[in-house]
């Protein structure tokens, strides 16, 4: 399921990020990768703060929504 | 000969506070990423002969922003002789990422494990010979906050220029991507260098744009490599970044696993505070509490009880009756008296009186970066800037404009879209700087009665201005474009140190002293003479009313009746602003001849001002001097950034625009709904507002033109 799903509190880890742009490619090199461990910690209609590894990014929800991870 | 050390890392990572331990220099630190937006140099302490470099922080070799862009095209060209990469060692992996492409470089490496207090804290452990034989480069572990492994740091980096030793050991990717790397090496031996063909090899395999140009390829070699990615991203089922990525972060997993033990799991205090501080319940009203808190400590009690006694005792008695007494003692010409009592005293006293409540202010504003909450902000204003077209990460620039425009337009330089970027310089000098406080505070406690709403006001106005300016701006089509993705990251909280948010809050003290005895107090002599002398060059009378000054001033009034502030003394006043918003009240300090008492609760200034302008008047007055063309060097910085005179003009041009639409409608729409005066000016003011409700509300033709994406240029 896409990261934007995700509960505050929740932990996931990631699967795959969707999309070949620059963005997606972003993601990945701030950690954002299969395998890394996630946890939501706050999140509204348009963007969230989420924990990846030991760092901590804020993403809004069209970059999060590429994110997809499993519980 | 010289040699260069650079310092790389990951934003944020403590590289300008390693800087500063090693060269005793003074760079600005903060804790949010983006602080260093241009390289900085110095020398080693002890050692002038080894040059340090400190860049802009960066994620990867990929860059996104221009200040990334600084930071690579400076590892890739000017190769220097040393890399120090500065590694968070409480985020091991994703700092060792940039780590294993730093050694594709083949410059020697050295790695400064940074934060290890932060480390020890939470209970984990790295073992830092294990990991310099794995890297194949010297660890040193170091805490640059605490100051500790420094000196064995500096030893590691001298003994490692003088061995000349081997390049780092280069990360071994999977068969098939090797096998696909070599394909590419062999197209590439006659286009780079041999130290550079490994990299360069894996930038042109991912399809980097800046690598392809650099390296000048024929259009067949080109055709080649797209032909060896298609073939490797079809034989791993997955697109050529995310092999590359994937492929390293897998082996740093494994290197994380064998160095790396991780202290038991628990909920971090910044993940606490961040459940509370960026909800979406309390992060705004929490906001606007710490804003309304930074104002209220620096202007209206800490800062202005400091800054009263300043004005009525320094300034007001103790300066003016020494520098009397002691020039009548020796018969000084009664002019030179005037130019420095009245002049000087009164014009550079006046800035100066301000000087606490200036540094209670940069105090406050240094506390809120230190402890990482700056990050947060851009988080919590990005739900409403983004409603408006704009990025939340624009705040972190109109943040720090509150201190000072100059830094405020170049921490633009961390937005990744040029469109973004280019509204945000253009509106960030509409937040009230510190040297619109001053202003600002003087206003208020001559027509307001200090009242702490009227200065808090005009942080919501500039940030009203920004917004409109936004969604007006957005619609011409050289600005609109929807706002670049949001990505950033969240430095974790720490408590504010004392010394960096003192040093940083004196250092701009100083700063703001050295342009009143410099840039002020040339502009006090300047309007002194001006306001003291006729065209004829004989001295005036006192009111200054035949003075060149007041004539200069009265040829605009025109300009200014609609606005209500007419007379020559608070147009001149706007004008030398221009020069430096101290100046403005530098020049009311002197034309209206109130050297002795110049504060906020001043009979003297109430009864001289109240006479020129009603309230109303002076409202307006204040709305365009906040909202108008910043000083020159802020608008240097425009320059700068912008890279571009028009854009520069067009920057200023919309600046006065809006300022002065702004003051004519609050000015003639007050007169006539308060006073009842409705006259030509009303009308004009309401087509006005009509105008700009219009151009906020028009659609956007152009936004489907604006969202093609934009590449970073290098």
């Amino acid at each position: 399921m896409p990261l934007t799903l995700l509960r505050p509190g929740e932990k996931a880890t990631i699967r795959n990020i969707a999309g070949k742009d620059e963005i997606g490619c972003r993601l990945r090199t701030m950690g954002l990768v299969e395998g890394a461990a996630t946890e939501l910690i706050t999140s509204d209609n348009n963007i969230m703060l989420v924990k990846v590894g030991e760092c901590r990014l804020a993403l809004d929800k069209g970059m999060a929504s590429r994110v997809i991870v499993a519980l | 000969m010289k040699k260069v050390v650079a310092l790389a890392g990951n934003p944020n990572s403590g590289k300008t506070t390693l800087f500063n331990h090693l060269t005793g220099g003074n760079q600005r630190v903060g804790n949010w990423p983006g602080v260093t937006v241009d390289k900085k140099e110095g020398t080693l302490r002890r050692n002038p002969e080894i040059k340090i470099q400190d860049l802009p922080g960066i994620y990867s070799l990929s860059p996104y922003s221009p200040e990334e862009v600084v930071s690579r095209n400076y590892l890739i060209e000017e190769r220097p002789d040393l890399i120090v990469d500065v590694v968070d060692g409480s985020n091991l992996v994703r700092n060792l990422y940039l780590a294993t492409q730093l050694a594709e470089l083949r410059v020697p490496l050295v790695i400064a494990l940074n934060m290890m207090d932060v480390v020890e804290k939470t209970g984990a452990k790295i073992d830092v010979r294990e990991l310099s034989e794995r890297l194949g480069c010297a660890v040193v572990p170091i805490s640059a906050a605490r100051g500790t492994g420094i000196d064995e740091l500096i030893a590691v980096i001298q003994s490692t220029l003088e061995a000349a030793p081997a390049a780092p050991g280069v990360l071994t990717f999977s068969p098939q991507t090797e096998a696909a790397l070599a394909q590419v090496m062999g197209i590439l031996a006659t286009h780079t260098s041999a130290d550079l063909l490994r990299y360069s090899s894996i930038q042109a395999l991912q399809a980097d744009e800046l690598t392809l140009a650099r390296l000048q390829l024929s259009a067949n070699e080109l055709a080649m490599i797209k032909g060896i990615r298609t073939e490797l991203e079809q034989d791993l089922d997955d697109e050529i970044d995310s092999i590359i990525t994937q492929e390293r972060y897998e082996a740093l997993g494994r290197l994380a696993d064998a160095v790396q033990t991780i202290g038991p799991a628990k909920l971090s205090p910044t993940d606490r505070i961040d459940r509370i501080v960026t909800s979406r319940l309390l992060g705004l009203p929490i906001f606007i509490l710490v804003m309304f808190l930074v104002y209220f400590v620096s202007i209206q009690t800490i800062g202005t009880m400091a800054t009263d006694w300043v004005n009525e005792v320094v300034f007001g008695d103790v300066v003016p009756g020494a520098v009397e007494s002691f020039m009548t003692a020796r018969d000084v010409a009664p002019w030179l008296l005037g130019l420095v009592n009245d002049g000087i005293v009164a014009g550079v006293g006046a800035v100066l009186g301000f000087l606490p409540q200036m540094f209670v202010l940069f105090l406050c504003l240094a506390i809120l970066e230190d402890s990482g909450y700056m990050a947060r902000v851009a988080f919590v204003m990005d739900r409403i800037f983004r409603r408006f077209g704009l990025s939340g990460k624009s705040f972190i620039p109109l943040m720090i404009s509150t201190g000072c425009s100059v830094p405020g337009i170049q921490a633009s330089r961390t937005m990744e879209n040029e469109r973004d970027r280019r509204l945000t310089i253009m509106t960030a000098s509409f937040m009230p700087c510190s040297a619109k406080l001053p202003v600002i505070a003087l206003i208020a406690g001559a027509f307001f009665g200090g009242s702490a709403w009227v200065t808090t006001s005009f942080y919501f106005i500039g940030i009203a201005a920004v917004i409109v300016s936004g969604v007006i701006l957005k619609k011409f089509k050289r600005l609109a474009a929807e706002p670049a993705p949001f990505v950033m990251e969240m430095p974790s909280y720490h408590a504010p140190r004392a010394l960096t948010t003192l040093k940083y809050a004196l250092s701009k003290s100083w700063a703001f002293i050295k342009r009143a005895g410099t840039i002020i107090l040339l502009s006090a002599i300047v309007i002194w003479f001006l306001s003291n002398f006729d065209w004829s060059l004989r001295m005036v009378e006192e009111s200054g009313a035949d003075s060149i000054l007041a004539s200069l001033g009265n040829a605009l009034a025109w300009l200014f009746y609609p606005l209500g502030f007419n007379n020559w003394q608070s147009i001149v006043a706007t004008i030398t602003g221009f020069i430096a918003k101290e100046n403005v009240v530098n020049t009311l300090g002197i034309v209206m001849n109130l050297g002795s008492g110049l504060t906020e609760e001043s009979p003297e200034l109430l009864q001289a001002f109240g006479a020129l302008l009603n309230t109303h008047g002076a409202y307006s007055f204040l709305l365009f001097n906040m909202l108008c063309m910043p000083c020159f060097a802020a608008v240097g910085a425009i320059k700068t950034e912008m890279a571009s005179t028009k854009w520069t003009l067009a920057a200023v041009a919309w600046q006065m625009g809006l300022a002065y639409a702004v003051s004519l409608i609050y000015y003639n729409l007050a007169q006539w709904f308060v006073n009842g005066i409705f006259g030509l000016w009303t009308v004009a003011a309401i087509a006005v507002l009509i105008l700009l409700v219009a151009l906020l509300l028009r659609p956007n033709r152009y936004l489907a033109l604006g969202q093609k994406k934009e590449l970073v240029s290098a």
